[in-house]
């Protein structure tokens, strides 16, 4: 599981986190079942608060990626197995978009737009 | 398994010395101790204590004995061997497995002969005298045949492939923090192997405490910490972050960690357990390596600045080595 934080992107922690987070479990490099790092230790390793981490659990709580539980942690459920035929769409989208040159913001905001 | 066909170095000499010679000396001491067997007498000693001779059995199992563990254990430790002629050579650990082969040879041979020689001409093996020189002499021929056989042997060839390609790193922007972690795991067939050697070892304890009950206390301990030790042992949560590169145990312990700054250079590599580090676990090989060897295939490889290295097995390998690569390069040394 690769987590990449950019401290000068516009973009909250906490979101980016969240977003690594889901695409490695999509991905499979981080399975189901499997217990996410302890807040306190990944929030020393990318250098961030504790409750940057914590609130980046919790989205992905409310998202169902990940269960929470007192004195068990962040433990990944099973829904990310089932992302898998949106994440092969994705791949689909980006292929698609590189062949036509368009820029991550243009198909960022095409599927804004689609999603409304 | 490899299509070109170049034979592996000193292939004869592997043959002679490797696998005819063993079995040459077992095959020979136990035709001796048969022609032995008009002398013997029936049932002969087969177990001494300290007050003399105390298990009694038929001669031909000890006649046998040396013969039948020599060609076993021959089979087995030729099958972890498979990979050698690809590779051009025996590594240090398979040169220590095939000389291996001859101690035991000598050792069981010399202390069989050893042992029904006292007992030819007796009525009563119970009259044998003590053992001790014999399994001494076989201990220490055999020692002295496996080193000569060492030297004999061609040069072992240098372990875990070398020359990996370079690991590019990652194009991290300085304001990025990046952390990179993943569990590993031993694989299905190793944990059966695992859990029947658990369960042999504390077997066996309680069967040998049931002579004396004052030890069992010791043997539960003992087979408690086996337990909790292999258990510790088969899974591991690898990491790598600014702070470096860093394996624990399931337990916490053991643990092992590398700052960044102490790195020297990090490479994916591809390992072959029993070549490589003579099997699983934890465990040290030539060329200051410690290895964290789970299971076979890729691995990364990080060297110290002191020049001591640790290969783990992982998966993704190449995705921490470039991380650390990048971090190791943006730490101030």
């Amino acid at each position: 599981m690769l987590l990449r934080i950019d401290q000068s992107s516009t973009t909250p922690l906490f979101d980016q986190l969240a977003a690594s987070i889901r695409a490695a479990a999509i991905a499979g490099s981080v399975k189901a079942g499997e217990r996410l790092p302890a807040a306190r230790d990944l929030a020393e390793s990318l250098d961030i608060n504790v409750h940057t981490v914590l609130r980046a659990y919790q989205v992905l709580r409310d998202e169902g990626l990940v269960d929470l539980r007192r004195g068990r942690g962040a433990v990944v459920t099973d829904r990310a197995a089932r992302y898998s035929q949106l994440s092969a769409a994705i791949d689909a989208v980006v292929a698609e978009a590189r062949t036509l040159e368009l820029s991550p913001d243009t198909v960022a905001a095409l599927l804004r737009e689609a999603l409304r | 398994m490899t299509t070109e066909a170049r034979p592996m170095p000193g292939r004869t000499r592997y043959r002679m010395i490797g696998l005819v010679l063993p079995l040459l000396i077992a095959l020979v001491g136990a035709v001796m101790a048969a022609s032995w067997l008009p002398d013997l007498p029936d049932p002969v000693a087969v177990h001494w204590s300290s007050e003399g001779a105390d298990g009694f059995g038929s001669a031909w199992t000890m006649i046998l004995l040396p013969l039948g563990v020599v060609t076993g254990f021959t089979v087995v430790t030729q099958l972890s061997l498979l990979n050698a002629p690809g590779r051009g050579g025996l590594t240090s650990t398979e040169k220590i497995l095939v000389v291996s082969r001859l101690f035991m040879s000598v050792l069981l041979t010399v202390g069989v002969l050893g042992s029904l020689a006292v007992q030819r001409g007796l009525n009563d093996a119970a009259d044998a005298p003590n053992i001790a020189a014999p399994m001494i002499i076989g201990a220490v021929g055999g020692f002295l045949l496996a080193g000569a056989a060492w030297l004999a042997l061609p040069k072992a060839v240098p372990t875990v492939t070398e020359a990996e390609t370079a690991v590019e790193p990652l194009d991290l922007a300085p304001s990025e923090s990046v952390y990179w972690s993943r569990t590993v795991r031993i694989s299905g067939g190793v944990a059966t192997v695992m859990g029947l050697v658990v369960a042999l070892a504390v077997g066996s304890s309680i069967l040998a405490s049931i002579g004396s009950s004052s030890g069992l206390p010791v043997v539960l301990t003992s087979a408690g910490f086996v337990m909790v030790l292999s258990l510790g042992m088969s899974f591991w949560r690898v990491r790598a972050d600014r702070r470096g590169f860093a394996v624990r145990g399931l337990l916490g312990w053991p643990r092992v960690s590398i700052p960044a700054t102490e790195i020297a250079e990090v490479r994916v590599v591809q390992v072959n357990p029993t070549a490589d580090f003579g099997g699983w676990g934890w465990r040290w090989a030539s060329g200051n390596r410690t290895g964290i060897i789970l299971r076979s295939g890729e691995a990364i490889e990080v060297a110290r600045r002191n020049g001591k290295r640790l290969v783990v097995t992982v998966d993704d390998a190449e995705t921490a080595a470039r991380v650390l690569q990048t971090l190791a390069s943006r730490s101030p040394v």
